[in-house]
């Protein structure tokens, strides 16, 4: 594709206060070609959680980036990303979701490699010749593989800026999520797996979006009104902000309207939780000062870390990988994340939190679906060529409604499909 | 006597589908009882679903019949985007057997099943399937629903997953 088509798909005009975005973006499938060689071949992708792998010779396997996977946590301790793919004749090593294995062996002709994917087994190894070396058969590796406080990343680029680099910003957020615990936070066991017949980018959009919130979903919040739930704040609140916090990363976060396990009381909740809460408040506060231990459980937060890694903070702790498998479909996979050592009651309280607004089966997922679907249908009017991305653009502290945070990210994106030269030639002009 | 408990428990769970797939919903709701428990499981690791509602993920999870309500208030609001009044359901139970009837009043019954989908308006039709298993308790003319467990075999969830798609 010539970038001078490329480069019309976005157009970003911060002074006119004009962001539209061509509906090709999400219909054609040349763009998913790109994305896969320029964003998610690029980027640091999110593979798992190290709780996944809490013992050695631990593994899961997933399909990541579109690519099989094993994350695993060698005899060593250390966490590895192992491609699933055996370097003799290509079937998967590991046909097992997850488990815990000192080796992984090829069903096919049995090569076999321990947990750190050097290969330590070959049948009648006699019969290849002197050149045969079983040093150049590991398994496959990404080019880069690091972790920040329990979540691992992949990156299929070796030019790539470090992880840390690459997280600029969102790192704040990341802890805010992550100094909810005192050990460390853990995913559950159980994932929720939903495909969605829209663009992911539509996805993207709609995980970070205050402006949909009370349209879309106006059942849960009057579910939510009507158990005792003060929302005459709404959403837009003092305590609320929209955030470019770099690299295409962005952020949401609010004065929460809904209860929080950690650690924001709501009727209910029940009076028994009351004092339990409390007292987790009161933790954060010896931990952190007030002004963090507000922030910490009296505000959530939509984040987003390009390109495709949510991690909603909200009435519980969601975290949402998702891939195109075709320009107008996606897989989804999500997780409920939450700290190791919360006691039986508030992990009770915390799924009930996610099961009740979040995933397939809530009671605010499915019309977040139904309207990306919805948008994705409406494409097909070919002649209706832009979204308009622009609110807020001229405001100097956008809210939450605005647009900002969903603008970041088409910036990046354009930025890695077409080059930030092309973009800022384009805006001079 | 096994004939008649099972012959009680399979007329339960027909006439459970049909208050669905017909969405009389206050008929259904009637079913259950005020602690009723309705479950349905994720999976963990693809291997097997999830053990435990309190300190794992499911899809769907409610320790009382007042979450039930809910989702019922919901469909009727014609206000939830996804509670696609139009969506078409029809529910197929077979296999039926008793699981425990030590107590006839009190059985314990699985079945398996199959939903078959259908949206009108993107003309598609799609189905889910797996195993039940019905705690039922038979008081007076009154038969009750105290707790139901759904199994979804096929978990990858298409967009939206509904009490009566399962």
């Amino acid at each position: 594709m010539k970038d001078a088509v490329l480069e019309r798909v976005v157009i970003d005009d911060p002074k006119a206060g004009i962001f539209r975005v061509n509906r090709r973006a999400f219909t054609e499938p040349e763009y998913l070609e790109l994305e896969k060689a320029r964003v998610f071949s690029r980027c640091w992708i999110y593979v798992g959680h190290e709780s996944e792998v809490p013992a050695p010779g631990d593994f899961r396997s997933r399909r990541v980036a579109g690519r099989p996977i094993i994350l695993v946590r060698g005899d060593d301790g250390e966490v590895r990303v192992l491609l699933n793919t055996c370097t003799h004749r290509g079937a998967l090593v590991c046909r097992q979701p997850k488990g815990n294995a000192r080796t992984f062996q090829c069903p096919y002709h049995a090569w076999t490699f321990n947990s750190q994917g050097e290969l330590i087994g070959v049948p009648g190894e006699s019969s290849y010749s002197p050149a045969f070396d079983r040093k150049q058969f590991a398994l496959g590796r990404p080019a880069r593989t690091d972790s920040y406080r329990g979540f691992v990343f992949m990156c299929l680029d070796r030019t790539a800026p470090e992880l840390s680099e690459y997280l600029a910003g969102a790192v704040e957020y990341l802890d805010l999520v992550c100094d909810q615990s005192e050990t460390g936070m853990r995913i559950s066991e159980g994932s929720q797996a939903y495909s969605v017949r829209a663009n992911w980018k539509l996805l993207v959009e709609n995980s970070i979006d205050g402006y949909h919130g009370l349209p879309t979903h106006q059942r849960y919040f009057a579910f939510l009104a009507d158990s005792g739930v003060d929302l005459r704040g709404g959403l837009e609140t003092s305590h609320q902000k929209a955030l470019d916090l770099g690299n295409g990363h962005a952020v949401i976060e609010y004065l929460s309207p809904f209860g929080r396990p950690i650690a924001r009381w709501v009727p209910t909740f029940g009076e028994l939780a009351k004092a339990r809460i409390e007292e987790k408040h009161r933790r954060l506060e010896e931990r952190f000062g007030p002004e963090r231990a507000f922030r910490i459980s009296q505000t959530a937060r939509n984040l987003l870390i390009f390109p495709n890694l949510i991690i909603n903070d909200i009435m519980a702790v969601t975290v949402r990988t998702f891939f195109p498998v075709t320009p107008d479909y996606m897989e989804v996979n999500a997780w409920n994340l939450g700290p190791a050592e919360e006691d039986i009651e508030d992990s009770t309280l915390r799924l009930d939190n996610f099961l009740t607004f979040l995933g397939p089966g809530g009671f605010a997922t499915p019309d977040d679906v139904e309207m990306l679907e919805s948008c994705q249908r409406g494409f097909a009017n070919r002649e209706v060529e832009w979204s308009d991305i622009s609110r807020g653009m001229t405001r100097e502290h956008p809210s939450i409604s605005d647009e900002l945070q969903i603008r970041t990210f088409w910036r990046r994106w354009h930025d890695l499909l077409v080059g930030p030269h092309v973009r800022r030639s384009r805006k001079a002009a | 006597m096994n004939n008649e408990v099972l012959n009680r428990c399979a007329e339960l769970l027909y006439r459970e589908a049909a208050y669905l797939d017909e969405k009389r919903w206050a008929e259904w709701l009637a079913l259950y009882a005020e602690d009723a428990e309705f479950w349905v499981p994720a999976w963990h690791g693809g291997r097997a679903p999830t053990s435990d509602p309190q300190s794992q993920l499911s899809l769907i999870y409610y320790n009382n019949r007042a979450g039930l309500e809910d989702r019922i208030w919901r469909i009727q609001s014609g206000q939830s985007l996804a509670s696609d009044p139009l969506i078409r359901t029809c529910h197929f139970i077979t296999n039926v057997r008793l699981l425990d009837a030590t107590d006839p009043d009190e059985p314990h019954v699985a079945s398996h099943w199959q939903v078959r989908i259908y949206r009108p308006f993107q003309r598609r039709s799609s189905s889910y399937f797996g195993f039940y298993e019905h705690l039922l308790r038979f008081q007076k003319d009154q038969p009750k629903i105290v707790r139901k467990k759904i199994i979804v075999l096929n978990d990858e969830i298409e967009s939206v997953l509904d009490i009566n798609h399962v």
